[in-house]
C-alpha cells in the first residue's frame, strides 16, 4: 500500500468547513488565553460579553447597526473577487457615498422619502465616482486595483476632513445634522438592514439565476473561455467594479441618514477593510455574507464592550487579521487530500 | 489591570433592563440618584495616558480619585475617537451600570445622544459647550495663563514671530492664540502669531513636521495646545524655545523649555464625585482659576530673571482683578469687534470665535 | 541655511523610509512573491524600535532588534506564502491588519513617549563642506548612507552581476524553466521574502530613531502603501526608486510648510499630494508604458505560488 498527499484543483467543501471550524477553534483559543494573560477570568469574560452583546438590547442593536454596512460592503469586496479582482478601496467609496448623501441631505428643501432616495441615489454616484479612475486604470493601461483602490482611500479621509472643517463645517469637526432620517424598525436599527439584505439576496438571485451571473461566472472562471465564446471581459470588469463601488457608497449613505446623522472624519470605522474579511469568510456565495458579517459583526462589537472594561481595542484588528491569515492558509490546506493507493496483484 | 468582579457585570446587566435606559424619556430630571459607595465611573479620553501632556494630567487627577474614594469602581478608557464608536462606547459603558462619565475633550454631539437616553447618568466633559440637565463642562480659564506666556514671549522673541500648533479651530483655541496675541503685542505691537493646524489633538508625527514648518518660517517660540510635548525635542534641536502645555513634571532643564501652565484636575473631579454621591450634583459649568486651581510657574532653568519678575508682576496683577481683555480689540480684518470701555468676560472669552489683529492661518 | 535647503534635507530622511521599505517589497517581488503587508511589518518595526531604544537606550541595538523580529515576521509570510502556498493577496492583507494591530497593542504603553536616543548625523569628512550639497547629501546619519548607497549598490551588484541573481531573477520570471535546471525554487523564494520583510521592518525602525522619534497610532499612515506602490511606479527599476523615494520625502516634508507662508491651497489638499501623486504615477507611466511594455512589466510569475507538480 502507498500513501500520498494530491491537491485537488477545487476543494471540496466538507474540508472547508473542517478547517474553518478548526481555525475557529485556535482563535477562540488565543483570545482566551489573551484575556487570561491579562488577568481576567476568562470564563466571566466571555459570559459577560455573550450577555451583554445578546443579552442586551444595546447590545443586539449595536451588532445590527454593524450589520448593515458590512453586509454591504462585504458584498462590495465578494462582486469584485468574482473577477479576481480586490477591491481595497471599499473605504473610500464608504465616505464618498456618505460625503454625497449629507450634502444632499444638507441642502434638499424638501423632506420625505423623495429626499432619503435622493440621498441613497448621492450615496452610490459618490461611490461609483471614486472607483472610476481605478476602473478605467485598470481596464485601459492594466495598472493593479489594489493600490490605486487603496490610495483614494487616503484621498476621500483628507476629503472628509476638508468638507466638515470647511464647506460642511458644523459643530466641532463634524457636519451639521442632516434632517432627514430613515424610519425605524425597532430602538435605533433602521431599515437599511433590510436595505441590505434585500441587495444580497438580489445579488445572489442574480448571479446564479440570471444569464448574466452565468457569464460573470464564467468570466471569473477563465478570461480565454470567455474571450472564446465572445464575452468582452472587460466590459463586466467595469461594470462589476462600478457596481462594487456603487454598494460601498449605499453603505456609507446608510451609515449617515440611519446611524449616525452627521459627516465626521471618522464615520467608516474600518467598516470598507473589513468588507475583506466578510466577503473572504463568505467564500463565494452571496448568502453566506449574513453569517459572515454578523461574526465581524460581533467581533466589532466585542472590541467596545473590552475598551469599556479598559482591554485595549486593537485586539479587534489583531483577531481579524489572524482570522483573515488562518482562513487563507485553512481554504489552501483543503484543497489537499489524503489517499492511499493499492498497488495492484500480479496475476500468475 | 482590575479584575472583573461577577457582581460588577451582572449589576451592571441588571440595571439596563431597569427604567433607567428603555424610558429614560419619562424620568423626571430632578431625581438623579445618589453614587453608591462602590459605584462606577469611567474616565474617557481622547488621547493616550501617556502622552506626557493633558492624557497624562487627566489620568493623575482619576488616580488621585481613586484614592481618596477607594470603593468606587473607576475605570480609565484611552484614544475614543470622534464617531459614532464613541457614542456605543458611552452606551456599553451605561449599560455595564457606570453612574457617572468624565471625559477630556469635546465629545459634545457624541456625548449629548447618550445623555438625553441614560438621564440619571451625570456626564461632565473637559472643554464642552452644551449644557443639559444632565451634562455639564469644565475648563480652566487658560487665556490668563497664555496671556501671561505671550508677554514673556515679547520679552525673549528675536524675530517678532510666534508659532502656535493647533489642533482644530475651535474656541478654545482662538481663545489661546488671541491671549498670546494681545499679551505679546501689549510689549511689542510688531509680534505675529502663526498658526497651524494639525487636524487631531495627538498625533506626534504631524506634531514635529508643524515645529519644523514653524521654524523654517522664521518662529523663534513655540506655543501649542496639544497633547502631547513632541515639539519640544524640535526646538532644541533647532535652538529656539517652546511653552508646554499642562505637563505636570517639565523637563526644566532642557535649553528650549521656558514655561508650562499645571494643571491639577484632581480636586474638582473629588468635588464632582462627592456632590453625586451627596445627591447634589448639577450641571453647572467649572471653571479652574488661574492662581487656585491651576499655576503656571515652573520656569526652564535658561530663564533669566528679569523675566521672571516682569511675569511675576503681570501675574498678580491679574490675580488681583486686572482684567486684559479690554477694548478696543480688532479682528484680523480691522475691524472693531470690542468697542473701547467694555472688558469681555469669561464667558466671552470661553466662546471667542474670531481671531484678533496679529494672527495668522487662523 | 535656508528653507529649500532643509525641506531637500528633510525630504532624503522621510524618504528613507520608504525607499528601504521599497527595496524590501521589490527583493520579495522579483522573486515572485508579493507581500502586501510592509504597511503592517512598518508599524511594528516602529514599535520594536521605540520599545528596543526605550530599554537599551541605544539606536543600533534598538535596529538590530527591529531585523530580529523582522526576521521572526518574514520566516511566519514565507512559511504561510511559499510553504503553504496560500493566497498572497490575502496573506499580505492579513499581515497589514496584524501588524497595525499587534503593533497598537504593545505599543499602547510607550504612545507619546519621545525615544531617548537618536541615529546623530555623520557628516562624511571632505565632501560635507561643500556649500550646500554638502549639508543636504553629506551630513545624514549612517543609515540614509547605507539607504541610498549601499544596500541599492549592493543588491545592484548581486542581482546582475552574479550567477546567483540570474536564478533569483528566474525565480521571479519562469519558476517552473528555474526548478527545470536545479534552482532551488522554494529556498530562493523563502529567502528573499525573509529579507524582504526585515528590510520593511527596518524602515518602520529607521523612521522613528531618524525622523519622528516617538510612536503612535496611526504613525505609518500609509507609507508602506506607497512603498509597495514605489515599486511599481519606479517599474522595478532601482534608481528610479529611490528618486521617486526623494520625491515622496520631499512631498512628506512640505506637508505644513504651504500653510505657514499663506499659500491659497487648504493644508488638507497638501497633505493628500502624497496619495494623489503615488496614484498619478502609478497610473501614467502604464499608459506611456504600453508600447515598449516587455522592458517595463513585473516580474511574470509574481504573486502566483509554484507547483512543483504542475510542472
Amino acid at each position: 500500500m502507498q500513501t500520498y498527499i494530491r491537491r485537488l484543483s477545487i476543494a471540496p467543501l466538507s474540508f472547508v468547513t473542517l478547517y474553518r471550524i478548526f481555525v475557529f477553534t485556535i482563535i477562540l483559543l488565543l483570545c482566551v488565553l489573551t484575556a487570561w494573560g491579562y488577568g481576567f477570568h476568562p470564563l466571566s469574560l466571555t459570559y459577560m460579553i455573550l450577555s451583554v452583546s445578546f443579552g442586551t438590547r444595546v447590545g443586539l442593536e449595536g451588532i445590527l447597526l454593524y450589520v448593515t454596512p458590512l453586509l454591504l460592503t462585504g458584498a462590495a469586496c465578494l462582486l469584485a473577487f468574482r473577477l479576481w479582482i480586490v477591491n481595497n478601496g471599499a473605504e473610500g467609496q464608504f465616505l464618498l457615498g456618505s460625503l454625497m448623501s449629507t450634502w444632499v441631505g444638507l441642502h434638499c428643501n424638501f423632506s420625505g422619502w423623495l429626499c432619503i432616495v435622493l440621498a441613497g441615489l448621492a450615496g452610490i454616484a459618490g461611490g461609483v465616482l471614486w472607483i472610476l479612475v481605478p476602473t478605467l486604470a485598470k481596464i485601459y493601461a492594466g495598472v493593479n486595483e489594489i493600490l490605486t483602490t487603496l490610495m483614494l482611500n487616503f484621498i476621500a479621509t483628507f476629503i472628509i476632513i476638508y468638507c466638515v472643517t470647511g464647506p460642511l463645517a458644523g459643530s466641532f469637526t463634524s457636519s451639521p445634522i442632516i434632517p432627514i432620517h430613515l424610519p425605524l424598525l425597532w430602538g435605533n436599527v433602521h431599515i437599511g438592514i433590510l436595505i441590505a439584505l434585500f441587495c444580497v439576496f438580489i445579488l445572489a438571485w442574480v448571479s446564479t439565476h440570471t444569464k448574466w451571473g452565468y457569464e460573470l461566472r464564467v468570466c471569473g472562471a477563465s478570461t480565454q473561455a470567455a474571450h472564446y465564446i465572445g464575452l468582452s471581459v472587460n466590459q463586466y470588469l467595469f461594470i462589476i467594479m462600478l457596481i462594487s463601488g456603487g454598494l460601498s457608497g449605499l453603505a456609507g449613505m446608510l451609515e449617515v441618514v440611519g446611524t449616525v446623522h452627521r459627516l465626521q472624519p471618522g464615520i467608516s470605522n474600518g467598516l470598507g477593510y473589513l468588507g475583506i474579511v466578510v466577503s473572504i469568510l463568505a467564500r463565494n456565495s452571496f448568502l453566506s455574507l449574513i453569517p459572515s458579517a454578523l461574526l465581524i459583526a460581533f467581533i466589532l462589537n466585542t472590541s467596545i464592550i473590552l475598551q469599556t472594561q479598559q482591554l485595549n481595542n486593537a485586539i479587534t484588528l489583531i483577531i481579524t487579521g489572524l482570522l483573515l491569515l488562518l482562513i487563507a492558509i485553512a481554504d489552501e490546506l483543503a484543497h489537499y487530500q489524503y489517499i492511499k493507493i493499492y498497488p495492484k496483484q500480479k496475476e500468475i | 489591570m482590575e479584575i472583573l468582579k461577577r457582581r460588577h457585570f451582572i449589576g451592571g446587566i441588571g440595571s439596563f433592563f431597569l427604567p433607567s435606559y428603555a424610558q429614560a424619556e419619562t424620568t423626571p430630571l430632578s431625581s438623579i440618584s445618589l453614587l453608591p459607595q462602590d459605584g462606577s465611573i469611567a474616565f474617557c479620553y481622547s488621547g493616550p495616558k501617556t502622552d506626557g501632556g493633558w492624557g497624562t494630567l487627566h489620568e493623575r487627577g482619576r488616580l488621585e480619585v481613586s484614592k481618596y474614594f477607594p470603593k468606587l469602581r473607576i475605570t480609565s478608557i484611552e484614544n475614543v475617537p470622534y464617531s459614532i464608536q464613541a457614542t456605543r462606547l458611552f452606551r456599553y459603558l451605561i449599560a455595564e451600570g457606570v453612574q457617572m462619565i468624565i471625559t477630556n475633550s469635546n465629545y459634545d454631539n457624541f456625548l449629548h445622544d447618550v445623555s438625553n437616553y441614560a438621564q440619571n447618568v451625570s456626564f461632565t466633559e473637559c472643554n464642552g459647550h452644551i449644557t443639559t440637565a444632565n451634562l455639564g463642562w469644565f475648563y480652566l480659564d487658560h487665556w490668563y495663563a497664555f496671556y501671561i506666556f505671550g508677554y514673556i514671549s515679547a520679552l525673549i522673541t528675536k524675530t517678532n514671530k510666534l508659532g502656535f500648533i493647533s489642533s482644530f479651530p475651535i474656541p478654545s483655541v482662538y481663545s489661546a492664540v488671541n491671549a498670546i496675541t494681545l499679551g505679546a503685542r501689549k510689549i511689542n505691537p510688531l509680534i505675529n502669531v502663526q498658526v497651524i493646524h494639525t487636524g487631531s489633538w495627538f498625533n506626534p508625527k504631524v506634531t514635529i513636521q508643524a515645529a519644523n514648518a514653524l521654524c523654517d518660517q522664521g518662529c523663534d517660540i513655540l506655543l501649542s495646545i496639544m497633547n502631547d510635548m513632541s515639539y519640544l525635542r524640535v526646538a532644541e534641536q533647532r535652538n529656539i524655545k517652546a511653552f508646554l502645555y499642562n505637563n505636570m513634571t517639565p523637563p526644566i532643564r532642557s535649553k528650549a523649555y521656558i514655561n508650562s501652565i499645571l494643571c491639577d484636575f484632581s480636586n474638582m473631579y473629588i468635588q464632582q464625585i462627592q456632590q453625586r454621591m451627596n445627591g447634589t450634583w448639577n450641571s453647572k459649568p467649572v471653571l479652574l482659576k488661574l492662581g487656585q486651581d491651576y499655576n503656571i510657574f515652573r520656569w526652564g532653568t535658561s530663564i533669566s530673571s528679569t523675566i521672571r519678575y516682569q511675569a511675576t508682576a503681570l501675574y498678580e496683577n491679574i490675580l488681583r482683578g486686572y482684567n486684559p481683555f479690554q477694548g478696543p480689540i480688532y479682528n484680523n480684518k480691522r475691524q472693531l469687534k470690542v468697542t473701547s470701555n467694555t472688558t469681555m468676560k469669561n464667558i466671552d472669552l470661553y466662546q471667542w470665535n474670531w481671531a484678533v489683529e496679529g494672527v495668522t492661518g487662523l | 541655511m535656508d528653507i529649500a535647503t532643509n525641506l531637500l534635507y528633510f525630504s532624503i530622511i522621510n524618504g528613507g523610509g520608504i525607499v528601504l521599505a521599497s527595496i524590501g517589497e521589490w527583493l520579495s517581488e522579483r522573486s515572485g512573491v508579493l507581500n502586501l503587508g510592509i504597511e503592517g511589518l512598518m508599524s511594528l518595526g516602529a514599535v520594536t524600535a521605540i520599545i528596543a531604544v526605550l530599554s537599551f537606550h541605544n539606536p543600533w541595538i534598538a535596529l538590530i532588534i527591529t531585523c530580529g523580529v523582522g526576521a521572526i515576521c518574514g520566516i511566519i509570510f514565507a512559511i504561510c506564502a511559499i510553504i503553504i502556498k496560500a493566497n498572497q493577496v490575502l496573506c499580505g492583507l492579513a499581515f497589514t491588519m496584524l501588524g497595525i494591530g499587534i503593533a497598537e497593542f504593545i505599543g499602547k504603553p510607550y504612545e507619546g513617549i519621545i525615544a531617548t536616543e537618536h541615529l546623530q548625523p555623520m557628516p562624511i569628512p571632505f565632501l560635507s563642506s561643500i556649500s550646500t550639497i554638502g549639508y543636504i547629501v553629506f551630513s545624514q546619519n549612517i543609515m540614509v548612507y547605507l539607504i541610498y548607497i549601499i544596500i541599492p549598490l549592493t543588491i545592484y551588484v548581486v542581482f546582475f552581476k552574479t550567477q546567483h541573481g540570474l536564478n533569483v531573477r528566474a525565480v521571479g520570471e519562469n519558476p517552473e524553466a528555474a526548478d527545470a535546471v536545479g534552482v532551488p525554487v522554494t529556498r530562493i523564494r523563502f529567502f528573499y521574502s525573509c529579507l524582504g520583510t526585515i528590510l520593511g521592518t527596518l524602515a518602520g525602525g529607521y523612521l522613528i530613531l531618524a525622523s519622528v522619534f516617538t510612536w503612535s497610532g496611526g504613525l505609518i499612515a500609509g507609507q508602506g502603501w506607497i512603498a509597495i506602490a514605489l515599486v511599481m511606479l519606479g517599474r522595478y527599476r532601482l534608481v528610479y526608486m529611490i528618486l521617486s523615494g526623494v520625491f515622496f520625502g520631499f512631498i512628506t516634508a512640505i506637508g505644513f510648510e504651504g500653510q505657514v507662508f499663506n499659500w491659497p491651497i487648504p493644508p488638507v489638499i497638501l497633505n493628500s499630494l502624497l496619495y494623489i501623486f503615488a496614484i498619478i504615477f502609478a497610473i501614467f507611466p502604464s499608459f506611456l508604458a504600453k508600447n515598449n511594455s516587455k522592458k517595463w512589466r513585473a516580474p511574470a510569475a509574481l504573486c502566483t505560488p509554484f507547483f512543483r507538480s504542475n510542472r
